[in-house]
């Protein structure tokens, strides 16, 4: 399984260079696709770890866009200043609905998530202070000097592309720690059987609400740099389609590892790109997979690559690490 | 004064006509959740095929009795079929894997419409013999279809608790809610059940779709428009409870309805506000039994 | 030596004398094919005004032999499905890999404004062809960014003052909960109290909802001498159809921006619509010659009557190809681009129309009532009317 090591560290390589090798039309898919797998990612801690199925994780990615850009917009808040804004605001949100959420289970828990995220979605939708449904367009992105090393400015498409780049990479390293820390065992214990988990002592509601809260982050950082990078941001961001979405990436991707959420951002993105090209019932061809996804298909893309490879290692008769 | 009375008592039907239509749509939803314990994010879809069917039959020249029938007929057939391919595995599988199968299902019939009936919004005439007014006093008239609405679903209403309370299919899909496991253990044939509730539920959403028609306009997504207000009614009212569903579907209704005239830009919000209160109080719903799974 | 004969010198001078008046027209560079990235909506809900206005453009590309200052022209659909999140991507697209020399489109205000960056910044000329959004034309202006449809204001406000000359004092309003409905209401609120007048109540129904009967209620109970509404597509056809069927009409007489009663609305309002007052930039009524001419070309290529949206589409087409013509067809030099297309001014089908400093169109105004069936002209509301420029230093 030394491939699952090589695997990342060469994908990393890769997305290292891609400025100086690809058109900078490529340069900005790339950037939405990290965006979006940082988004991917931290609904999986909730989903694929703890197994709560939130379907209302967007409102988080759209309040963490929101608040960059009312800052922006309202005060010229510059944005490295914005970003720890944004994801507070969001984890607040998360705290607001997860206190009501985590009293609850299974089937009461994915409709409690739906329901209260559209809380958020009308009040910034109805709300003329925020642009309604028109949005809010932010007229730059800014920039911020580095230790007085060197100047970042966003402005500039491959500074932008870095500056994204290190913070998905920092995201997924705290993640990943995260995960195999206690309080990731813990977490991957509700999941498993929270009940017994509560019969040995451990508060589990607690737990399900800093997770909760952690991945409202997660998704408030990832909608602070969506809105920076489209320098707009419009209620649509916090429906509950998107929420949908977000979940098809798990899905298809493979939730509960770390590489599948990743992976699944990045089909989505190429189907919907490359699909969406073709014909513009693209969605009817989405939706089919889905099912036959969900009916035949046992995980995610990932760990069907991996079954596949490590099967074959097998069968080559080499001995497994 | 009088003036705003009258208002005020006419806007107290709207609600009561739009509560009586959460109401039978959310039925469906709320027993194929308690009993089969699926979520079908799809129901909203078979409520707009409801539509659509209804529509497509009157625009063919078809009577509309004739057409109500024949939308009711076609839609339990996909039903069956639906449930005997897709939703049957659905019960034993997780959470994650039912939200997803069924969004599938939503972005195909949405897909489907379109490409059928195109993207337009299209809307239905109230049958020629339905479409006057009564007289509700004060020299007011109210539309004689809404109060028919109001009218059909309180019968449906009871049609269904007589067939719960009374008939031993009844009283072993309220066991069913109540314990699954334990229900299945007694020698209950739980595949029977299901079939015959999702059927149930499901008719009884296209049976909205169509009453809703010449009051609602058709359009892609119209099943999403009502399926997240549902979804409001079943968590108040309790999964699986026939009471609950009726008290939730007219509390929302109402709640919606005079929401907006009173305070228009707060009024989306509100009804969750309203549940949630609720909610903190009682987690299960007003009416809901303890889930068995 | 060589002989110089009077005749041959003679000969040499004239040829290069002629030489020098043949006209530039075609760059001396190989001719590329001109670009045009339609960012509108293909598919869902506006689908039929996105091939309206894609149709009043190929119109006007027709009637320049689909040739502009010597370039062919190569028309790029990207379906915006009205959500702005797929409509970035699609402009980067066009703007990124495409390279497209302009941008025509949306018909949604967010849509608008969520490309508007992208037009901005990718120094692409955007005209757009639908959306009234204020924002384009005052803080959200920009060099590349040209309107030939209308401001939201400028649809909205005049009501105000007119309804107000008309004696009416107390006004009920109603519009689909969006910013654009609420909006209009806004600007026309404006004018209409500053001259005087009172408002009674606002009911603001949800975009898709149709259920308008606890709306009528309250407009009835409210004691309003007139409503004056924001409504679109089918909106449109269900509150005046509903509005009708509660009572209303003939009892409180019913005004709107024009789009309550647009070509493609009437004729499922039928009888409905009788009598209703509209301010608007365009009606098919119009007798100005260019009008008359305009349906009747639409009518021959398309076998159907055109809408207000063929008409920006078709401006939109003819404001290109006339700003190409002063520039020779040069789409490279942006600024020299920019600087035609502030020059031009278009007799249109609507009437005459220029660009004002922050690139609305300059335009009239009228007020539309419809009788037995037709938007007729009863008004004007404002002559050459500038949106106002706050917000944008252009």
């Amino acid at each position: 399984m030394k491939f699952q090591k090589i695997i990342p560290a060469g994908v990393f390589a890769a997305l290292v260079l891609l400025p100086f090798l690809a058109s900078p039309f490529h340069m900005d898919m790339a950037i939405r696709i990290l965006i979006l797998a940082m988004l991917a990612l931290s609904l999986d801690l909730l989903v694929g770890h703890a197994k709560m199925i939130s379907l209302g994780h967007a409102a988080f990615f759209g309040i963490g866009a929101y608040t960059v850009a009312l800052l922006a917009d309202k005060a010229g808040v510059p944005p490295l200043l914005a970003l720890p804004l944004s994801v507070l605001t969001a984890m607040t949100a998360a705290f607001l609905v997860g206190i009501l959420a985590v009293r609850t289970r299974g089937i009461y828990f994915v409709l409690i998530t739906l329901a209260f995220s559209q809380v958020f979605y009308y009040l910034i939708h109805d709300s003329a202070f925020t642009g309604g449904s028109d949005g809010i367009v932010l007229m730059e992105r800014g920039s911020f000097d580095l230790l007085g090393l060197l100047v970042v400015n966003l402005d500039e498409e491959r500074d932008l592309y870095f500056f994204v780049l290190v913070l998905t990479a920092i995201v997924t390293t705290l993640l990943y720690l995260l995960i195999h820390s206690p309080f990731g065992q813990i977490v991957k214990g509700i999941g498993l059987n929270a009940s017994r988990l509560e019969s040995v002592g451990f508060d589990t509601r607690r737990y399900a609400l800093v997770t909760f809260v952690i991945a409202g982050g997660g998704a408030g950082l990832a909608g602070y740099l969506f809105a920076l990078h489209q320098i707009f941001a419009d209620p649509t961001l916090l429906s509950w389609h998107m929420s949908g979405q977000i979940l098809i990436m798990l899905v298809l991707g493979g939730s509960g590892t770390l590489v599948g959420p990743i992976l699944g951002a990045l089909l989505i993105t190429l189907l919907e790109e490359y699909l969406g090209a073709y014909t513009s019932n693209w969605k009817l061809i989405l939706g089919i997979v889905l099912v036959l996804f969900v009916l035949r298909v046992r995980g995610g893309v990932w760990p069907w690559i991996v079954r596949t490879a490590t099967a074959r290692g097998r069968r080559d008769g080499k001995v497994q690490p | 004064m009088d003036e705003l009375l009258v208002s005020a008592f006419v806007q107290v039907l709207n609600g009561f006509q739009l509560g009586f239509l959460y109401f039978m749509f959310a039925i469906g939803l709320s027993l194929i959740l308690g009993v089969m314990g699926v979520v079908n994010l799809a129901h909203g879809s078979f409520y707009m095929l409801g539509a659509y069917l209804f529509y497509a039959g009157l625009q063919a020249g078809i009577p509309p009795i004739l057409a109500v029938l024949a939308a009711l007929a076609s839609i339990v057939a996909l039903s069956a079929g639906l449930e005997k391919t897709i939703f049957r595995s659905l019960r034993n599988r997780s959470h994650l894997d039912q939200v997803l199968l069924t969004y599938g299902l939503i972005l195909i019939a949405n897909e489907l419409i379109t490409m059928i009936w195109g993207p337009t919004i299209r809307s239905v005439d109230v049958p020629e013999v339905l479409s006057g007014s009564i007289s509700i006093g004060f020299g007011r008239e109210y539309p004689l279809y809404r109060v028919l609405v109001s009218v059909i679903g309180l019968t449906v209403g009871v049609g269904v608790w007589l067939l719960l309370q009374f008939t031993r299919i009844g009283i072993q899909v309220r066991a069913g809610v109540f314990d699954r496991e334990m229900t299945s253990a007694l020698g209950v044939d739980v595949n029977r059940v299901s079939l015959l509730v999702f059927g149930f539920g499901i008719a009884l959403a296209a049976f909205a779709g169509i009453v809703a028609a010449p009051i609602l306009s058709l359009y892609p997504g119209m099943g999403e428009t009502i399926l997240i207000p549902a979804i409001m009614v079943v968590i108040l009212g309790g999964l699986g409870s026939l009471k609950g569903a009726f008290v939730a579907g007219i509390v929302v209704g109402m709640v919606e309805t005079l929401g907006r005239v009173t305070i228009p830009e707060l009024s989306n919000v509100t009804i969750y506000l309203v549940v949630a209160a609720i909610l903190y109080l009682r987690p299960e719903g007003l009416f809901g039994a303890r889930i068995s799974k | 030596m060589f002989k110089f004969s009077r005749r041959g010198f003679l000969a040499a001078g004239t040829v290069a004398a002629a030489g020098g008046f043949i006209p530039n027209v075609y760059p001396v560079r190989a001719a590329s094919p001109l670009k045009l990235g339609l960012v509108l909506p293909y598919s869902s809900v506006y689908a039929t005004l996105g091939e309206e206005i894609t149709r009043g453009l190929e119109l006007a590309l027709a009637e320049e032999g689909d040739a502009v200052a010597g370039r062919s022209v190569e028309l790029i659909r990207q379906d915006t499905e009205v959500n702005p999140k797929t409509a970035i991507q699609g402009a980067n697209r066009l703007v990124k890999q495409e390279g497209v020399d302009f941008l025509v489109g949306p018909v949604s205000s967010a849509v608008a404004a969520a490309i508007r960056n992208v037009a901005h910044n990718g120094r692409t000329h955007l005209i757009v062809a639908n959306a009234g959004h204020d924002g384009l034309s005052r803080d959200l202006c920009s060099p590349f960014i040209y309107r030939t449809s209308f401001s939201n204001w400028q649809v909205s406000a005049p009501m105000g003052d007119w309804m107000y000359k008309q004696g009416i004092r107390r006004v009920m309003l109603a519009a689909s909960n969006y910013a654009g409905g609420t909006l209009m209401l806004k600007h026309f609120s404006e004018r209409f109290q500053a001259a005087g007048g009172e408002i009674a109540g606002e009911v603001l129904p949800d975009l898709k909802e149709i259920q308008y009967a606890p709306f009528l209620e309250q407009i009835r109970s409210s004691g309003a001498e007139a409503v004056f509404c924001f409504f679109a597509g089918n909106a449109a056809v269900e509150f005046v159809k509903q509005y009708s069927q509660f009572g209303l009409q003939g009892q409180i007489p019913l005004y709107g921006c024009g789009f309550l009663t647009t070509s493609d609305v009437r004729p499922a309002q039928g009888e409905a619509s009788e009598g209703v007052r509209t301010t608007l930039h365009y009606a098919e009524t119009l007798e100005n010659p260019q009008n008359v001419a305009f349906r009747q070309a639409f009518q021959d290529r398309y076998g159907s009557t055109p809408s207000l949206y063929a008409v920006q589409g078709y401006d939109s087409g003819r404001a290109i190809v006339e700003a190409l013509k002063v520039t020779d067809g040069n789409t490279d030099d942006k600024d020299a681009l920019s600087r035609a297309l502030d020059g031009v001014v278009l007799d249109s089908p609507r009437g005459r129309m220029s660009f004002s400093p922050n690139h609305d169109p300059v335009q009239d105004v009228y007020v539309l009532e419809v009788k037995n069936g037709q938007n007729v002209v009863i008004d004007t509301a404002a002559k050459g009317l500038a949106t106002p420029t706050d917000g944008c230093s252009l």
